[in-house]
């Protein structure tokens, strides 16, 4: 039996400094990872944060996930790597650990930061072998040091794509081109600067149509794109075949929410952050009490935001267990809220501090009616 | 072998302890630590099962767990996602055909 | 144009508050702030030693340059995340220079002759290294400032190393196939697969909405998609958009497939266990 006084789910940017807030303020704090290695994606981000220089911004991401992980440890946290949360039941939650112990925790609080999982493109051709996630791609090239090809078209143009785009050219692949259904670039101008100044096209109001596979058909051997109509329809006759051995996907992440499903969470959605996504208060509580989201799970956005939601759950759920005096506690929680506020604004910003402020509304709909 | 061996941002490749595995009776040299298919890809191999109805070869997708696109059978062991799963040394790796046997385990 | 095209335009750089004018880039050497939407990001501010690049209390406010306390030095240069500033100096009479970040291999040296490309990656002309900082403070962004042909200072944003091509456009594009008809694929689209687990496609998952699978949940239990290994994370986006585009719905109203424990494959023999098996007995 694990006696803790939170559990966290997820030792990705959100929850461990979700377990350093909580930590710090006297909670015993648990966190477990399914991953062998803590840090969640955060390792993989090799370039420079953008953000507040109050917040790290500048820092490139893995050094960000180093000195969480040394503060995370420095407050006596205790990460149980390896080990997958299975359930959120009435009598506790379920844990495997190693793929052989069966343990059950009964946490006081429980803060889910489980992240996003990449979403697909179906395109004819896109089971090959050589067709990957951007994610994927980012993983291998920077943390396992490996090349997944030689010749890359990237599908997106959203930061994801855009980053993971300069990140092949750093490790030393050719990105032949990135196409963008929408007929603007989807990401930070800065990002789509870097990689066009390099030499690669970025092919706005296009898609990709098909993958062509190498005759026993073990790999992608060329990607065919196309111009795309008003009603995103391929123009034919604007077709292009671009010798590529990988097609790398990046059209958007998807909350990962199956525990705050079974939890019996109440859920919204909302199409600007991924889908369908835990309702929560303004302290990342879910309908269910005691149960916090933070990070992507609670909708998708940017590494630096999950940084911000994980230390407001931390200090949320430290406070709630009386960790902190009220008054402290209500100060740091606006200073953070302060903070993410500031990180939503902007032409990229407006819309996600929209739709995070209508899930808080509905919740307190929700709420208002409960106790009338 | 395909390795970034240098890097602008990461700078060289770290010393890794050498392990041995064994990957569809070829044995095949790879770094402690690394996952399954980390080690694979460094060989220029893309393929790691085949689809159950369709017969098609499939591979690495996501990279974190969570597609099952690139399990294997692993000594013995059948569905092992071998881009989570770190190499050891003297494992043995085949390339699975549909959901795989239950083999003989070491 | 930035949005459409991935790089800024002269005339869309000149509207900019980063822009140091063209009457001080007549006369010295200055920073220059390519950065023209409004993102939450500031280092760019404490970088200057003399406090001449200012955002301001909004932290999405555009950077602008003060050319009169810039001095050129170039520490800026490294510290934005989005390698956004450049230092140049036009007023050189056989040449321009340019100081720019730079994070690829191989690092050139000082004295070398490297390609000078433009904001969209073409080919201008050649230049000279003239100096490479590696300061530890640069985090391991180098600082390279070139030479580059006269008149050309406010162009060149990259260079080209040893004849490195970064990007692969120049070779290997096939233009419009026969006909202009799309290229066939591998296979019909209707054929193609949703369900990679399953191996369900797309016709067979239509099908299954006409007949009245309306929920992702339904659609698993008729047809399969998402009971297989990744247990419909692959497949369940997708297929709540086939419904919603059959039901001429919002995918929003589609409900999200319910969920089970356990949420990750665990084999069964760890609860038949529960928690008294000793660890390495597998």
């Amino acid at each position: 039996m694990i006696d803790t006084d939170i559990l966290v789910v997820g030792a990705g940017p959100a929850g461990l400094s979700a377990a350093a807030e909580a930590a710090r303020h006297g909670a015993r704090v648990t966190v477990v990872d399914e991953n062998e290695k803590p840090g969640g994606q955060l390792f993989k981000q090799i370039h420079k944060f953008f953000g507040s220089r109050r917040h790290r911004a500048g820092v490139r991401g893995f050094d960000i996930g180093y000195a969480l992980l040394d503060e995370v440890k420095s407050l006596g946290v205790e990460v149980m790597l390896d080990t997958v949360c299975y359930g959120i039941f009435p009598e506790g939650v379920g844990l495997v650990v190693s793929g052989k112990r069966d343990v059950l925790v009964e946490p006081r609080r429980i803060v889910l930061a489980t992240g996003a999982s990449e979403n697909p493109l179906c395109f004819p051709g896109w089971t090959l072998p050589g067709v990957v996630g951007a994610g994927a791609v980012q993983t291998m090239i920077n943390v396992h040091r490996v090349p997944v090809g030689e010749r890359v078209l990237m599908v997106g143009s959203g930061n994801v794509g855009l980053i993971v785009s300069y990140q092949l050219l750093q490790s030393g692949a050719q990105v032949v081109g990135i196409v963008e259904a929408l007929p603007k670039v989807g990401g930070y101008g800065v990002h789509a600067a870097k990689v066009r100044r390099a030499g690669v096209p970025i092919y706005t109001s296009h898609t990709v149509v098909s993958a062509l596979p190498n005759s026993d058909n073990t790999r992608v051997k060329a990607a065919v794109i196309a111009r795309l109509d008003e009603n995103m329809s391929p123009i034919p006759g604007t077709e292009k075949e671009l010798d590529v051995d990988t097609i790398a996907i990046a059209v958007g992440l998807t909350p990962m929410t199956e525990l705050a499903f079974i939890a019996g969470a109440a859920f919204t959605y909302s199409g600007l952050l991924g889908g369908h996504i835990p309702l929560h208060d303004e302290d990342l509580m879910t309908t269910v009490e005691g149960l916090y989201v933070a990070g992507d799970v609670s909708g998708v956005e940017e590494a630096s935001t999950a940084l911000e939601e994980g230390r407001l759950a931390g200090v949320a759920a430290a406070a709630s267990l009386g960790k902190i005096p009220e008054v402290e506690a209500e100060e740091k929680k606006r200073e953070i809220r302060e903070s993410l506020r500031d990180l939503r604004t902007g032409p990229f910003g407006d819309a996600r501090a929209r739709a995070k402020e209508e899930i808080v509304n509905e919740m307190a709909k929700r709420r208002g009616k409960r106790s009338a | 072998m395909k390795r970034i061996s240098d890097h602008p941002i990461l700078g060289p490749l770290p010393e890794a302890r050498e392990v041995w595995i064994t990957v569809d009776g070829e044995r095949l040299q790879a770094r402690e630590g690394e996952p399954i298919l980390a080690a694979l890809l460094a060989h220029g191999i893309h393929v790691q099962n085949i689809s159950r109805k369709k017969k098609a070869p499939r591979g690495l997708f996501c990279g974190i767990g969570r597609c099952t696109g690139c399990v294997m059978t692993v000594d013995g062991v059948p569905n092992v996602r071998t881009c989570v799963t770190p190499v050891r040394d003297g494992m043995v790796i085949e390339t699975q055909e549909g959901l795989g046997k239950w083999g003989d385990r070491k | 144009m930035l949005e459409r095209d991935g790089y800024l335009e002269i005339e869309e750089i000149e509207r900019i508050p980063g822009f140091p004018g063209r009457e001080a880039l007549s006369r010295k050497k200055v920073a220059i702030l390519e950065c023209a939407q409004e993102i939450p990001c500031d280092p760019c501010e404490a970088a200057c030693p003399r406090g001449a690049i200012t955002v301001g209390s909004r932290i999405t406010n555009l950077p602008a340059i003060d050319p009169e306390r810039c001095t050129g030095c170039g520490t800026c240069v490294a510290r934005c995340p989005g390698l956004a500033i450049f230092v140049i100096d036009l007023t050189k009479p056989d040449h321009d220079v340019v100081t720019m970040p730079y994070e690829y291999l191989p690092l050139p040296e000082a004295g070398q002759e490297v390609a000078c490309l433009d904001r969209r990656g073409a080919m201008l002309g050649s230049g000279r290294v003239k100096r490479i900082s590696t300061a530890k403070a640069n985090d391991r962004t180098a600082v390279v400032t070139v030479e580059v042909p006269k008149g050309l200072g406010m162009e060149v944003r990259a260079i080209r190393v040893n004849g490195r091509v970064l990007a692969g456009e120049l070779e290997g594009v096939k233009e419009p196939s026969k006909e202009g008809l799309l290229p066939q694929g591998p296979e019909d689209p209707d054929d193609m697969l949703i369900c990679r687990c399953e191996e369900v496609t797309r016709k067979e998952i239509i099908e299954a909405i006409r007949e009245g699978a309306v929920t992702v949940d339904a659609v698993k239990r008729r047809t399969r998609a998402g009971m297989g290994l990744c247990q419909g994370r692959n497949c369940g986006k997708t297929v709540s958009r086939l419904i919603a585009e059959e039901l001429g719905k919002p995918v929003s109203s589609v409900p999200p497939a319910s969920k089970r424990p356990p949420v990750r494959p665990v084999k069964l023999s760890v609860f038949a266990a529960g928690e008294d098996v000793p660890d390495d007995d597998k």
